[in-house]
């Protein structure tokens, strides 16, 4: 075991004396991300290139000290908490946008750009980039890289396996290596598909090539209000079983609607049961046809209202309210904890009343705003962690809701990864031999176990020790992302 | 439903080798134990054998296994949810014939899809017309399950089509030829069969084929199909596009329509599955065109794929050359900067000891390699038949 002073020598030969982060006030920003969990590294290294990465990699693999990648640390399943403490390698001095190359539609961009800033660096050639989740102004696409990260417009374009067409990473194991690249047809095994969704466990990227899309010809978003989730969750099953594909389906459950009405005075009608945002891009004509269709489903279905933009302003009207969903939660309680399930599409209804179910058995708030389309649910569990035992009440009725998901067919997670949050579900779904399967994909890539120990795959020694401090329980505020 | 329907010739070849024996095991168990069975011979696994003659030579003895009686049949709609699990085994054609009934479709169509098993599909990983539209095979893999060199079945994904609970080894498995298991389950992602027409445009070069396709995409038309050949005087884009959107394609294209048809849809899709040359270039969108003149210049039967960059190539018996190799070879290394390689599909035996199927191998190989010693460490799967080696 090294000293915490020949640690800190090793990382700034590695990445430069002002670029190591060992004074214990200052490692506290380090000890947490959109979880509740915490641990404190023993130093953070900020890296500003790939050879210093690699030279950081290297340092902790020599003096065995374990290594975990961070982004922003807006992560809400755990994946960026150095839960073995040792060194946190931070991407936030790595933050370009390299080269754009506009006849063949990509961008080149280190790590720890923040997912929004791509697209406005190439909005003015009539581009964007697709994954949008909603922690936009602040995730950065190393970590969208890592969780395979979502948002509202996946459901039509895909999630960001669908938009990153190579890397260049840092493996487990110390070596650089451009995966995937300009072409998306390669001979050999698709090792960049792997690595994206592989939660910082295999590797550190330090350039990312995105696919860029042109920025759509019409678009059209509509606000469809019911009185309940069941009616809005018919609606949804009605749109996609018509063929459509909106570019975005977004529900929010009354708890939310009137968080946010609370909050932001948006016009929801304080008493919806549930609000539906539905956005069509495309071609004109067919966006026109599609949008009567749409509207159709929602009134059949038993809209109340259906309220369409009718230019980019009121658009962004709409928008508001689901955006800044999370953040309103703060009207209702102190803190929240944010859920990440998914289910089959024609499964959302029932799991949603068991969402309900939970919440009357555990007497606790569940508002819930979600990717409607997918199958992706978002229930935020709103409570005071100043109550006795609420905390834990908190974290059996998230592991009921999971259970729940699990058993309408669904799945762990959607777009949050499993981290160190969830990881204790995975035999729900794999059996021994499935995760013992995933384990050798660690071990091809050079991660003997010190690289960020503790996530995705239960067990590991030493893992049942993130402290989770009554004071650092996340506060619900307006800059608050799910 | 039909399985399979594989015409077992006399002397089954693989890269021009026979095999040291067929198999045909019954059952996953029999097929689990040829798998542990001790022995230096190497197993090349067959479903629809619409793509054995793919990959390099196997690399010692080798046994042909035919996967289409070891795999329990099953076939698993949810139309609502526009997904399917599959059986491995079963053809194209049987799954869409089904899916049709709910008027879905499998977004995928290799060659031969009357033989091509779901299987095959993945384990080649080739997109054909419908790539355009729909991505690549790997990005419509939801799910699967997978039985691994030493018998044991093991699964990955699920039935959601957003889910990040553990690695992705879909997409591993996807296009790795089977060397790092078989798959015997997948669950995929079905698209409803849209309302598109189908015209055919005439383009007096390469250059204007993909201005034309770029264009129509840049402006929200979403070609379903589009697939360009040469013929007299120029080329001709076949398109499938959205009924809705065909007034504005017509007048994105500049209304030409063709005089001289296009080969069709059929003929594109199976372009070069029995020639004893074709090959496959991968490359950059806007290099494309180029390719596709060269390879008119050596006299290939050529279809051009504008929105994604690929370019397909066949010759007839006398077409295979050196100067047809050394393109070949050259090519490779100018592609290979810009992200671009060519797959040599089916090739002269005579071309086997001079000819890669894949070309050089990416400096990811020792990755790939460790991935491989980890899943199959004694290469009893495909050993020598892929990128590397491997």
């Amino acid at each position: 075991m090294p000293t915490r002073r020949e640690l800190v020598r090793a990382l700034e030969a590695a990445a430069g004396r002002d670029n190591v982060i060992w004074r214990p006030a200052d490692l506290r920003l380090y000890e947490y991300d959109g979880t509740i969990d915490r641990m404190t590294p023993w130093a953070v290294v900020l890296p500003g290139t790939t050879a210093e990465v690699a030279g950081c990699v290297a340092a902790c693999e020599r003096l065995e000290v374990p290594i975990t990648p961070r982004g922003a640390g807006t992560g809400l399943s755990g994946g960026a908490i150095p839960a073995k403490r040792g060194v946190v390698v931070s991407t936030a001095r790595m933050r370009r946008v390299l080269d754009v190359d506009v006849d063949n539609r990509t961008a080149l961009v280190e790590p720890g750009v923040a997912n929004i800033q791509v697209t406005e660096a190439v909005a003015q050639y009539g581009l964007f980039y697709a994954p949008d989740p909603s922690s936009q102004k602040a995730c950065t696409i190393g970590g969208n890289v890592a969780e395979n990260a979502g948002g509202p417009h996946c459901l039509a374009l895909g999630v960001t396996q669908n938009h990153v067409l190579g890397l260049e990473v840092v493996t487990a194991g110390g070596e650089v290596h451009w995966l995937g690249g300009a072409v998306a047809e390669q001979p050999g095994y698709d090792l960049r598909g792997l690595f994206i969704g592989s939660e910082g466990t295999l590797g550190i990227v330090t350039k990312v090539l995105l696919r860029l899309l042109p920025a759509p010809a019409s678009i059209v978003t509509m606000l469809a209000i019911f009185d309940t989730v069941e009616e809005a969750c018919r609606t949804v099953s009605g749109i996609i079983g018509a063929g459509l594909i909106p570019a975005a389906l977004e529900m929010m459950d009354a708890l939310t609607v009137r968080a946010v009405e609370a909050g932001m005075g948006i016009g929801y009608p304080p008493n919806a049961g549930a609000v539906l945002l539905i956005e069509l891009d495309g071609l004109q004509p067919v966006v026109a046809a599609e949008a009567t269709q749409a509207r159709a489903a929602c009134i059949e279905n038993g809209a109340t209202e259906v309220r369409e933009a009718s230019d980019p302003d009121e658009r962004e009207a709409l928008w508001r309210g689901r955006k800044l969903a999370i953040g309103s939660l703060g009207q209702l309680a102190p803190n929240y904890y944010i859920l990440d399930g998914v289910v089959p599409r024609t499964r959302l209804v029932e799991t949603m009343a068991k969402v309900a179910e939970v919440a009357r058995a555990y007497e606790l708030g569940i508002a819930n705003v979600f990717h409607a389309g997918d199958g992706n649910l978002h229930p935020c569990i709103v409570f005071d962690e100043r109550e006795p035992g609420a905390t834990a009440k908190v974290l059996e009725a998230g592991e009921a809701v999971m259970r729940a998901c699990v058993e309408a067919g669904g799945a762990l997670s959607g777009e949050h990864g499993i981290g160190f949050e969830k990881k204790q579900f995975m035999p729900w779904i794999y059996a021994d031999t499935d995760l013992e399967n995933m384990e050798r994909v660690r071990v091809a890539w050079g991660n003997t176990g010190q690289f960020n120990p503790c996530k995705i795959i239960p067990g590991g020694t030493g893992c049942g020790e993130m402290a989770q401090q009554e004071a650092a329980l996340q506060a619900a505020g307006p800059d608050a992302y799910v | 439903m039909r399985m399979s329907d594989l015409s077992v010739t006399a002397e089954p070849r693989v890269a021009g080798r026979p095999p040291l024996a067929v198999h045909a095991p019954a059952s996953l168990d029999e097929l689990a134990s040829l798998f542990r069975q001790a022995s230096d011979a190497t197993l090349v696994l067959i479903g629809g054998g619409t793509q054995a003659e793919l990959g390099n030579a196997p690399r010692g003895n080798f046994e042909l296994v035919h996967l289409s009686d070891a795999i329990p049949e099953h076939f698993e709609h949810q139309h609502e949810d526009l997904t399917v699990d599959v059986s491995a085994n079963l053809t194209i054609d049987a799954v869409n014939k089904q899916l049709a009934d709910a008027g879905q479709m499998l977004p995928l169509d290799p060659s031969l899809p009357s033989r091509a098993t779901i299987g095959g599909v993945f384990a080649t990983g080739f997109g054909g017309p419908l790539r355009s539209r729909y991505g690549l095979p790997r990005d419509l893999l939801l799910g699967a399950t997978v039985m691994r060199a030493d018998g044991e079945l093991v699964k990955a994904g699920g039935r959601v089509v957003k889910n990040v609970t553990g690695y992705d080894l879909m997409r591993t498995w996807c296009g790795s030829l089977g060397t790092l298991g078989v798959f015997t389950r997948v669950t995929l992602r079905v698209q409803p069969i849209p309302d598109a027409v189908e015209l055919a445009i005439s383009a007096p070069t390469a250059d204007d084929v993909r201005t034309m396709a770029d264009r129509l995409f840049r402006t929200d038309v979403r070609p379903i199909v589009a697939e360009a050949a040469p013929v007299e005087g120029g080329w001709t884009l076949l398109l499938r596009v959205p009924r809705m959107a065909e007034g504005v394609t017509r007048e994105l294209c500049g209304n030409g329509d063709n005089v001289v048809a296009s080969p069709g849809y059929e003929t594109l899709r199976d372009l070069g599955h029995d020639a004893p040359l074709a090959i496959r270039v991968w490359c950059l969108a806007t290099l494309a065109p180029k390719v596709a003149d060269d390879l008119i210049a050596l006299g290939a039967t050529v279809a051009f794929q504008p929105l994604s960059g690929t370019v397909r190539a066949a010759w007839r018996e006398t077409g295979p050359t050196d100067r047809v190799r050394d393109w070949i070879e050259s090519k490779r290394n100018f592609l290979r900067g810009s992200g671009g390689s060519i797959v040599v599909e089916r090739m002269p035996v005579e071309w086997r000891s001079r000819c890669d199927s894949w070309g050089q191998p990416p400096s990811t190989l020792r990755i790939m390699e460790q991935l491989k010693h980890q899943y199959d460490p004694a290469g009893r799967l495909s050993r020598g038949r892929f990128v590397g080696g491997i």
